[in-house]
């Protein structure tokens, strides 16, 4: 256990937000979810009260009988959110005393520095690129998940839970987030800054971040496991794969929307549009943990291999 | 913060302010801390310079009385006070006349000019007004009346209350007019100007005294007088706190380090204890600052570090990861000379960075390793013969050219065309003409660089002929072990490599045969070897017993590995070498270093048998392995592998190139380029992850990266192991850590058109060949003679060789040049030393290119910063009575000349100990034998010529000594007499010299 | 590497990220090594011997053996000298009388550390007669003048050869005035030397205290006026090296001390 090394990582004013968010995103999601759960509950009870289901009542915790049902954004809601940005600003401050700005020597265009890592909060990216074609990962993903996120509000029309927390109402929405934000982008983040060393290796926490390590590793494609040859027979065997994966994966999403009565409802509420784009979306964000997967356990470079593109 | 009732709405009811004014105080603090930050924690200089204030007050404070003190001394010295009674004589004398001067001028002739400049102003103005209107007027009615007014102004006179020029203060009651009026006053500008000039004049014997008496006091004074020092105890005392920063625009070099290093420039000395901080100390060589004054140079410049931090040490001294150029430490402080010095061997004052630069040169490091500079002479003749190429090319090309266009010619229809072309060919043969001429001047050049190549290590192309062998598989496998010290370093090589190479040098020498000579006679042998000079470079005897030099071979067991005949031939001429039946008629064979002691067979032979026998009786394996062909073969492609031809010259391998990197620029190649293999981590946790550690890490065991590396034999690390002394590794490592891509213009560096350029060409050579193993060349040489016990006897020091610090001054050029091609100054007599033929070391030759005698002259010319070329002044022939006179004192018993100096007869020269002044008209320059004459110990420490052979007498030099009457007529110099005598002597008075001479 | 403060600032900002209303405190500066060095001592004044307590050391010096026949000095490159000289003169490397060692120079080696004597203003003289020194050997004080008279009739150069003293070397010409010199540091056997006439030599030992002796014809030497304590006395011979002896003197005492130099 070389507790200097990873003192080295951890300590380096580049990684400390890093470091803040593997704290701060499970609590604040953690307390999220308490909200929107408490929420819920508070709904139910309300609804079960047939006098004050007629009336409109706040929906959000926390409440009771004859509490007002509305409460004006100023000073309510606005003075806490000023106390916020002050707690904000004086972390800032003390953050922006205390740590300087990372900079390293002259760059040097013969020498390219190992690990060569981009910023923070592209690591992410960086990481994808270990698992998909260059293209792919630094392209099409990309584009896909600013497109994806700029969609959301037009895939997703219910109205209801709007302006509180709420899990009822947001089941899928917030499954959606957890898997796609969470497990997907600030993993990878912290796998690409804290596990990521020289020569993209992966070292645990703790290991030493030696330049002169070499592992043994063979990265197939698919196909070659299958032993087929020829390009056009790989192509077309690739595709063969991918539709399938794509085909099950949809098919498992579409399962999911159908589980219960409420996401029905959603679902007969949605067009033809808003359910492919939302397929096409979750099929994409799904094929990085499917490929992942490959590549960690299986140690499968490419699926499909085509002269124009990899997957 | 829970509600007042758990009844009322939190959200409308719950108070924030208390949370609302922590947080708000929170941000007050954060914004205090950043100011402080910001102020202080940012700017740690400021409290480096308030300490150092009160600190340097106090010490100036403590040195004041001191200065006071001596400076009092002085003045009550006899010498000032005399200064000062003159001072105040000449100021009595001339108060008088100054003070009446002063009178007239203040109270006379200003107030005068006063009262006469107005007067004429108002008129004047009035009249150029009117001149005005004069000129724009229209009508010819108006400019008459105008012209008339004029005329009226200038006629008109004026009243005035003049005071007197005298200065008497009376005032005399004048009338002048407009002309009257511009005289007066042309007059007395005149009368000031003049009296202006008389004040000065009378006080000029007065500010004379005083300056001589000021002069007198900074000259006995050391340091600063107390009125110096007070101001600077003014200065510290009102201390501005700021960035103290030097900024050199040329280079973009901003450097802030005298914000803590305050007492770097000071004009008191600090040392590092006087004010408590060795921070604040003086730069420990201020001499420095004349040649590389801070403000043109700055200090990271020469130091490294990062000049533009003031935020920490680590910071500021680049002891920071991704600083690039951190700071030297102090053992390696010379480092920073290198990269404007970088065409000098030899760097005045930059002592460890020489020595790491002769190490380089005397350890054969440029064997594997290019290093511009080093080995420039196969470069030169690599370049000499491309351009010869290029030339050749171009002669067949125009030739070709030449035959096309007088075809063209011969088949043009018209004439004139027809001209052209013949023209153009004719055009083009001229230039062929010019081409050939140039090819002759580089066949000339090559032939003379080939002469210089030399390889480092002895040709193993002798081997068969010089070499035991059974004595070669002992000496490859470590030669430290056989011989400790050498310059032969010791190679990773297991015992079927050893036998292979072996194999291959004892089957690649040349098969020759060896004159057979008798044996000669040790003893004298001994006596030759330790007299010769040979001690210069090579040493006997090894740890404490050891004796002589390091610049070529220890010689205490060579009777055990060299045969008897082959040292012989060796020793009596070094550049026979044995004839290659196999070689090509044309090849150049590099010679070796060693010199022609020009010894005869017979000294040859005795010094030959004495190392004959110096051998221990150690034994050695039979080697009949060695004649094995086919281990010859795979000795061939280790000997390749292990890039021995790099220093030796081997058959078949004359043109191997290097096998090591290059190192020109290796301080500045990233450290991510040096292979710390497995030691990475380690060496940056013990913080020498860094040039510097693995320069030192690799020069100490250069196997030393391998360790913990698995690797076949033959991929090994191939430096092999020099066994060097800690400190020869510091000298090492500062050059290395010095040699760097430098950032600086050609105007920074050192790399001077003028005659400086020859002083740095010659150090090469000097370090090459080791002139100073003999000569002391700089002030405070020791040469390896010097410290060999015999030469400390009283009986041998004057046997010692000249020293050389001043041979310019005293050598004419073109003797110096005959000198160095033939130091024996004769054809024909060859045993013997030129001009010291009463020294036992023996000048050898070094038949050296004319080229290299060239760079030597003018190399000792630059020293003694002669004119070049060299015109020697016309001396003044000598008349009768001279002749005579100079010939008495020459050959009297009062001065001891013929004594010592040998005349050229053989009889008296046996016993001579000083050179002979018969050659001195060619050899000697005029006005050095003079100053020699009057003060040898001057020129020459410890010379056997003694001082006070003359006398100082009004501004002449007379001899110091009873004098023959004739000279009580003769005003001449006597010195100067003497030089003349010398300079102009004649075959004729050298017969008579040699007559009288000895009595 | 990365400064050691930053470890701690990071340690601080961490603390403040995930506990909002931790306070910090951070920022550091190295410090300067400043090691000031103590002030050199002032010189010791110099020590006077009270004469009631003064003690001596007396004693000879003997040789054994047959002393080394040297050749005569070969004068011939000076006439004038050779003629001086009825007889051929001898070098005075080794002068015995009966058994008895002259012009050796013996001093007191050790003993006397830490005590620093007023250097005599009595000049010792140094004499060039006929081609050679007189006296052979001598001994003289650090900062005693030193006078060197030529009573020649044709000129001499006076040119010792010390290692740690200043070397000079200066012409004399036949009565010129005598060359004045003092040796500043303590050094044995400097040898002077005439590059005029080779075979002149003199020995001079520079000692920083009064108490040496050189001995005389019959081989005797006197050492006077020393304070009673334990000393090393050096007997040195310009060419049969040197001998030690070890004595204590006791208030007013006088003790022999004798040598034995063998050939």
């Amino acid at each position: 256990m070389d507790w200097h090394q990873l003192w080295v990582i951890i300590s380096l004013p580049d990684n400390i937000p890093i470091i803040g968010l593997m704290f701060l995103i499970p609590f604040f999601t953690w307390y999220g979810l308490k909200q929107a759960f408490a929420n819920d509950r508070l709904v139910e009870a309300l609804e079960k009260d047939p006098e004050l289901a007629k009336t409109h009542h706040r929906k959000a915790q926390p409440y009771k009988k004859g509490w007002a049902k509305e409460v004006h954004v100023w000073p309510y809601l606005l003075r806490i959110e000023l106390l916020a940005a002050i707690i904000i600003t004086a972390i800032l401050m003390v953050w922006s005393i205390t740590l300087d700005a990372p900079l390293e020597e002259p760059a040097n265009p013969t020498l390219t520095m190992n690990p060569a890592k981009a910023p923070w909060y592209f690591l992410g990216l960086q990481e994808m690129l270990v698992y998909f074609d260059p293209w792919i990962a630094g392209v099409v993903m990309p584009t896909l998940i600013i497109v994806g996120l700029i969609a959301i509000p037009y895939i997703d029309e219910n109205p209801l839970g709007n302006g509180y927390y709420t899990y009822k109402q947001r089941k899928f929405a917030i499954w959606t987030f957890i898997v796609g934000f969470i497990v997907l982008w600030c993993v990878m983040i912290v796998i690409g800054t804290l596990i990521r060393g020289p020569g993209w290796m992966w070292f645990w926490p703790g290991q030493t971040w030696d330049h002169n390590k070499l592992i043994f590793e063979v990265n197939r494609d698919l196909h070659e496991i299958f032993g087929i040859t020829g390009r056009w027979p790989i192509a077309i065997f690739g595709g063969v794969v991918t539709a399938a994966f794509v085909a099950v994966t949809a098919f498992a999403v579409h399962k999911i929307m159908v589980l219960n009565a409420f996401s029905r409802k959603i679902l007969d509420r949605m067009t033809l549009l808003q359910y492919l784009t939302m397929q096409i979306l979750m099929i994409t964000m799904l094929s990085l943990p499917a490929k992942i997967v490959a590549r960690l356990l299986f140690r499968i470079k490419y699926i499909w291999v085509t002269p124009w593109f990899n997957v | 913060m829970p509600a007042k009732d758990s009844n009322d709405d939190p959200v409308l009811s719950q108070s924030l302010s208390v949370p609302l004014l922590i947080s708000t105080l929170i941000l007050m603090l954060t914004l205090v801390w950043s100011l402080y930050d910001e102020i202080y924690s940012m700017r740690p200089w400021k409290d480096y310079q308030q300490r150092f204030a009160t600190a340097y007050l106090g010490f100036l404070e403590r040195l004041r009385p001191e200065q006071a003190v001596r400076e009092d001394t002085i003045k009550q010295s006899a010498a000032y006070q005399e200064l000062q009674q003159n001072y105040e004589q000449a100021q009595q004398a001339a108060q008088e006349k100054y003070q009446a001067l002063t009178r007239q001028m203040t109270q006379g002739v200003l107030p005068r000019i006063d009262v006469v400049r107005n007067a004429f102003q108002v008129l004047k103005s009035e009249a150029d007004a009117l001149t005005y209107q004069l000129e724009t007027a229209g009508s010819d009615s108006a400019k008459q009346s105008l012209q008339e007014d004029i005329s009226e102004i200038k006629a008109r006179v004026v009243e005035l209350e003049l005071p007197k020029d005298d200065g008497s203060g009376e005032t005399e009651h004048v009338s002048m007019s407009y002309t009257e009026l511009e005289t007066e006053g042309a007059r007395l500008r005149d009368l000031r100007a003049d009296l202006q000039r008389q004040q000065v004049a009378v006080q000029s014997p007065v500010t004379a005294a005083q300056q001589s008496r000021e002069a007198y006091l900074q000259d006995q004074l050391y340091g600063l007088t107390p009125a110096q020092l007070d101001g600077v105890i003014a200065r510290t005392k009102n201390f501005d706190i700021g960035i103290k920063q030097i900024h050199l625009a040329d280079i973009d070099l901003v450097d802030r380090c005298e914000s803590c290093h305050l007492g770097i420039r000071e004009p008191v000395t600090i040392g590092k204890a006087d004010l408590g901080e060795a921070v604040f100390a003086g730069h420990p060589d201020p001499d420095l600052f004349q040649i590389h004054d801070p403000e043109q140079f700055g200090c990271t410049s020469c130091h490294n570090g990062n000049g533009r931090a003031t935020r920490s040490i680590t910071k500021a001294h680049g002891r920071h990861k991704f600083w690039l150029w951190p700071m030297y430490q102090p053992e390696n402080v010379e480092a920073g000379c290198h990269q404007c010095h970088s065409r000098e061997v030899v760097t005045e004052g930059a002592e460890v960075l020489n020595a790491g630069k002769d190490l380089f040169l005397n350890k054969g490091c440029w064997g594997c390793h290019r290093f511009e500079g080093f080995d420039r002479e196969s470069e030169e003749l690599n370049a000499v013969r491309q351009q010869m190429k290029i030339n050749r090319d171009e002669h067949v090309a125009n030739e070709k050219e030449r035959r096309r266009n007088l075809e063209l010619g011969d088949a043009a229809s018209e004439n004139d065309v027809a001209q052209g072309f013949y023209g153009r060919g004719e055009a083009l043969r001229l230039r062929n003409a010019k081409l050939d001429a140039e090819l002759s001047a580089l066949q000339l050049e090559e032939k003379s660089v080939s002469r210089e190549v030399k390889k480092f290590g002895p040709s193993l192309k002798e081997a068969r002929v010089k070499l035991r062998k059974e004595w070669i598989p002992v000496w490859v496998s470590n030669p430290h072990e056989f011989r400790p010290g050498t310059k032969m370093p010791v190679f990773r090589l297991n015992e079927d490599e050893v036998r292979a190479i072996s194999a291959y040098v004892w089957q690649s020498g040349i098969p020759g045969t060896l004159e057979q000579h008798p044996a000669g006679n040790a003893e004298r042998g001994q006596e030759l070897f330790e007299t010769r000079g040979c001690m210069a470079c090579h040493s006997m005897g090894e740890g404490d017993t050891k004796q002589g030099g390091d610049f070529a071979a220890n010689l205490t067991r060579v009777g055990e590995k060299t045969s008897y005949n082959f040292l012989v031939r060796w020793i009596h001429n070094p550049r026979e070498l044995t004839p290659d039946p196999a070689a090509p008629a044309d090849e150049i064979r590099p010679t070796p270093i060693m010199p022609n002691l020009r010894l005869s067979f017979e000294e040859a032979r005795d010094i030959a048998s004495y190392l004959s026998a110096r051998r221990t009786d150690a034994a050695y394996p039979a080697a009949d392995f060695m004649d094995d062909p086919a281990l010859a073969q795979e000795g061939m492609t280790l000997v390749r592998h292990y890039g021995c031809s790099g220093c030796h010259e081997i058959k078949g391998m004359e043109n191997e190139g290097r096998i090591g990197t290059e190192l020109t620029q290796e301080g500045s190649k990233p450290v991510e380029r040096l292979d710390f293999a497995l030691f990475t981590h380690e060496a940056e946790g013990e913080g020498w992850y860094n040039h510097k550690g693995f320069f030192e890490h690799k020069l100490k065991d250069p196997a030393f990266f391998d360790e913990g590396k698995v690797r076949e034999h033959l991929e090994q690390l191939r430096m092999p192991n020099f066994h060097l002394s800690d400190q020869e590794i510091n000298s090492l490592t500062t050059f290395l850590l010095g040699s760097v891509q430098t950032q600086f213009p050609v105007t920074y560096r050192f790399e001077p058109e003028d005659s400086r350029a020859d002083v740095q060409e010659g150090w090469w050579l000097v370090q090459r060949y080791n002139c100073n193993g003999c000569h002391q060349i700089r002030p405070g040489d020791v040469t390896s003679l010097m410290n060999v016990p015999r030469y400390k006897d009283p009986e041998w020091v004057e046997q010692l060789p000249p020293q050389l610090y001043t041979e310019g001054a005293r050598v004419q050029p073109d003797w110096l040049v005959d000198f160095l091609t033939n130091p024996a100054l004769s054809e024909t007599d060859i045993h013997r030393n030129g001009v010291r033929q009463y020294l036992q070391a023996r000048m050898p030759t070094f038949y050296l290119s004319e080229r290299q005698v060239g760079k030597l002259m003018r190399f000792f010319m630059a020293r003694s910063s002669q004119p070049h070329p060299f015109i020697p002044e016309d001396i003044q022939p000598l008349t009768e009575q001279e002749q005579t006179l100079a010939r008495v004192l020459f050959t009297g018993n009062a001065a001891p000349c013929l004594k010592c100096h040998m005349t050229g007869d053989p009889a008296r020269d046996r016993t001579a100990t000083a050179p002979n002044f018969l050659i001195a008209s060619e050899r000697l320059k005029a006005d050095w034998t003079y100053r020699w004459m009057l003060e040898p110990a001057k020129i020459a420490p410890g010379t056997a010529m003694p001082s006070e052979l003359f006398r100082q007498e009004g501004d002449r030099w007379v001899f110091n000594g009873n004098l023959p009457a004739m000279f009580n007529s003769y005003q001449g110099d006597h010195a100067q007499l003497l030089v003349r005598y010398m300079l102009l002597i004649t075959p004729e008075e050298v017969r008579r010299l040699r007559g009288s001479g000895v009595q | 590497m990365l400064e050691k403060t930053t470890y701690r600032k990071v340690l601080v900002l961490s603390t403040i990220a995930l506990f909002v209303f931790a306070l910090g405190c951070g920022g550091g500066r190295e410090e300067t090594a400043a090691t000031p060095e103590e002030k050199a001592a002032p010189a010791a004044a110099s020590f006077t011997v009270d004469p009631a307590t003064a003690a001596t050391v007396t004693g000879m010096i003997a040789f054994e053996g047959t002393p080394p026949k040297a050749p005569p000095l070969n004068m011939s490159a000076e006439p004038d000298c050779a003629k001086l000289h009825g007889a051929p003169v001898f070098p005075d490397q080794v002068v015995v009388n009966d058994g008895k060692l002259a012009n050796v120079f013996v001093w007191v080696k050790s003993g006397l550390e830490g005590k620093t004597f007023a250097p005599s203003s009595e000049p010792v003289h140094l004499d060039q007669k006929g081609c050679l020194y007189q006296p052979h050997v001598l001994g003289i004080q650090t900062n005693q003048p030193l006078s060197v008279t030529n009573s020649d009739s044709f000129t001499h150069n006076v040119h010792p050869l010390p290692t740690t003293n200043r070397e000079f070397n200066k012409s004399q010409s036949a009565g010129a005035a005598p060359v004045e010199h003092a040796f500043p540091r303590q050094e044995l056997k400097i040898a002077v030397k005439c590059n005029v006439h080779p075979w002149m030599r003199s020995y001079i030992n520079v000692v920083d205290h009064p108490f040496f002796a050189v001995t005389a014809a019959d081989g005797s030497f006197t050492i006077k006026g020393l304070p009673p304590g334990t000393y090393t006395i050096e007997a040195v011979h310009e060419s049969l090296g040197n001998k030690e002896a070890s004595v204590t003197v006791g208030d007013a005492e006088s003790k022999a001390v004798d040598f034995s130099f063998t050939g």
